[in-house]
């Protein structure tokens, strides 16, 4: 009984088409789970991804996924209703090929910036050189970053760029050594120089006690004995360290009369040069 | 100079001076210690202040939560525990309280801080770092300059243990003082490949001890992570 009736309805027709009732149930069936399918899985995409990218670039993620599964449903459902897609699909397929011949950068950025979310070799608040533009990492982009250079420009960089640079990423250590060369006279005490400059790292509370810092004469200079001084510090305040140590490094020196030497050159004339000779 | 006070109050100690007083409807919080000045409009009619010693990992800024305490030597036998005593540098939280909130306003301390690399620099972590003597007994300190952390080492392992450092993680660390000493206990056991736990124990070392206000407490930051692994050696 049952069964005869599913057959019946299976088969009805509606009117001035060759669409069946099942078949229109099938479309419908197909467009909505598609849907469905659609919202849940945009939701769970944001709530994944939310905090992680910007929300401009997380809501147009969502929508390209949400707008794909859509139209995978569509075209799915619609040869259920009769309606032919060759033709569609044909232009489709041009339009296809032009739009990908036009937007071959665009997707070759969104790959990259697909990649680089995966890989993080940068990460925002980072500082970085990319290629010769060094800064801090303001955003990470679907298509391009945002560096802030030092000097406060803002500079969008195509994810594709940042993909094929060289990176350095200055902070993904956690630590790192900065080095000065210090030279002092010749007739100043070199051990005394050296004393003084570990007591000052050793005061410093962000010179880190290990690895320990390392000062040692390096070479006998031109103008003066040099002392090269090479100090480790914690990645997310390296600057701040290197620029406070040097000029308290300087200070403590001169206090224990130890100087900087100014270039010299000592001249010396032949007594009987030809020149001062005929004069 | 440790407990609540309701302002205005001034006290001195150890070098410390700190005092609230009415300014024109506000007050006015300063604090005075080697040298600096620092100073905080209080807008809070009832409310009052709290001064203990809080985590020390906070100064001279939070780059990192947490402590390193390096000692001598210490060979330990297989299958046996230890307890001896450190001390570790203190850090004093000032807080205010009104209605049923708690803030931190001020955080101080006499000591020179100092930081250090646990681990290498690609897979290590920034640890506040301090050097300490092995003591078998509660060493007498200055409770505004140094605390007691009385270390039960536990050696489950079939080895000989080298331990010279321990690594605790600021967020778990639990603070109690009284009159003549500020102390935390603290547990750190032995696991195998050089890895070593370190676990704070809620109780005072001596019976009547206060208890801090912390500062991750008057963050409301809730913290599931009470003990930390010292993968990197100790």
């Amino acid at each position: 009984m049952m069964e005869n009736l599913t057959g019946m309805v299976s088969s009805w027709n509606i009117s001035g088409t060759g669409v069946t009732v099942y078949e229109l149930f099938l479309f419908i069936l197909i467009i909505v789970v598609s849907f469905a399918l659609g919202q849940i899985i945009s939701k769970k995409l944001r709530k994944d991804i939310s905090g992680k990218i910007p929300v401009n670039d997380r809501e147009l993620l969502i929508k390209i996924v949400y707008f794909t599964i859509l139209t995978v449903g569509l075209i799915t459902a619609l040869p259920y209703i009769d309606v032919d897609l060759s033709g569609i699909l044909f232009a489709g397929g041009i339009i296809g090929i032009i739009i990908g011949f036009a937007g071959q950068n665009l997707f070759s950025n969104f790959i990259s910036g697909i990649v680089i979310f995966i890989e993080r070799p940068i990460k925002i608040g980072d500082n970085v050189g990319v290629g010769d533009v060094l800064g801090t990492v303001e955003d990470i982009r679907i298509l391009s970053t945002i560096i802030k250079t030092y000097d406060g420009i803002y500079t969008r960089i195509p994810n594709l760029t940042i993909f094929s640079s060289n990176i350095t990423n200055y902070v993904a250590n956690v630590a790192r050594r900065f080095e000065y060369s210090v030279e002092i006279r010749y007739r100043d005490d070199a051990e005394l120089a050296m004393s003084v400059i570990k007591g000052v790292i050793d005061s410093h509370p962000f010179a880190l006690k290990y690895p320990k810092p390392v000062v040692f004469v390096d070479r006998l200079g031109q103008n003066g004995v040099v002392i090269i001084v090479k100090i480790w510090a914690p990645s997310s305040v390296w600057w701040d360290v290197r620029r406070e140590l040097l000029q308290k490094i300087k200070l403590a020196v001169e206090a224990e009369g130890v100087e900087i030497p100014f270039p010299q050159r000592t001249v010396w004339f032949p007594e009987k040069n030809p020149v001062f000779s005929e004069k | 100079m440790y407990g609540h006070y309701s302002y205005p109050f001034s006290i001195e100690s150890g070098g410390i001076k700190i005092d609230v007083t009415e300014e024109n409807g506000l007050y006015l919080y300063r604090r005075e210690c080697c040298g600096e000045v620092h100073d905080n409009y209080i807008q809070a009619k009832n409310g009052s202040i709290i001064i203990n010693p809080v985590e020390p990992v906070n100064l001279p800024s939070s780059v990192t939560s947490l402590l390193q305490v390096k000692f001598k030597n210490l060979v330990v036998e297989p299958q046996s525990v230890v307890l001896f005593y450190l001390t570790f540098p203190i850090e004093i939280g000032v807080f205010l309280h009104a209605g049923k909130n708690t803030e931190l306003i001020d955080v101080f301390s006499v000591n020179e801080q100092k930081y250090s690399l646990y681990g290498s620099p690609t897979k290590g972590t920034i640890v506040s770092y301090r050097e300490s003597d092995i003591y078998r007994t509660i060493p007498e300190t200055d409770i505004f300059k140094d605390g007691v952390l009385s270390l039960t080492l536990i050696n489950s392992g079939k080895d000989i243990a080298n331990v010279s450092s321990s690594v605790f993680d600021g967020w778990g660390m639990k603070l109690y003082y009284n009159d003549n000493c500020v102390s935390m206990v603290a547990e750190m056991n032995l696991l195998h490949n050089n890895t070593a736990e370190t676990t704070f124990l809620n109780v005072p070392l001596i019976v009547g001890m206060n208890k801090s206000y912390e500062i991750y407490t008057s963050r409301k930051i809730s913290v599931t992570k009470k003990s930390f692994l010292m993968e990197l050696g100790y």
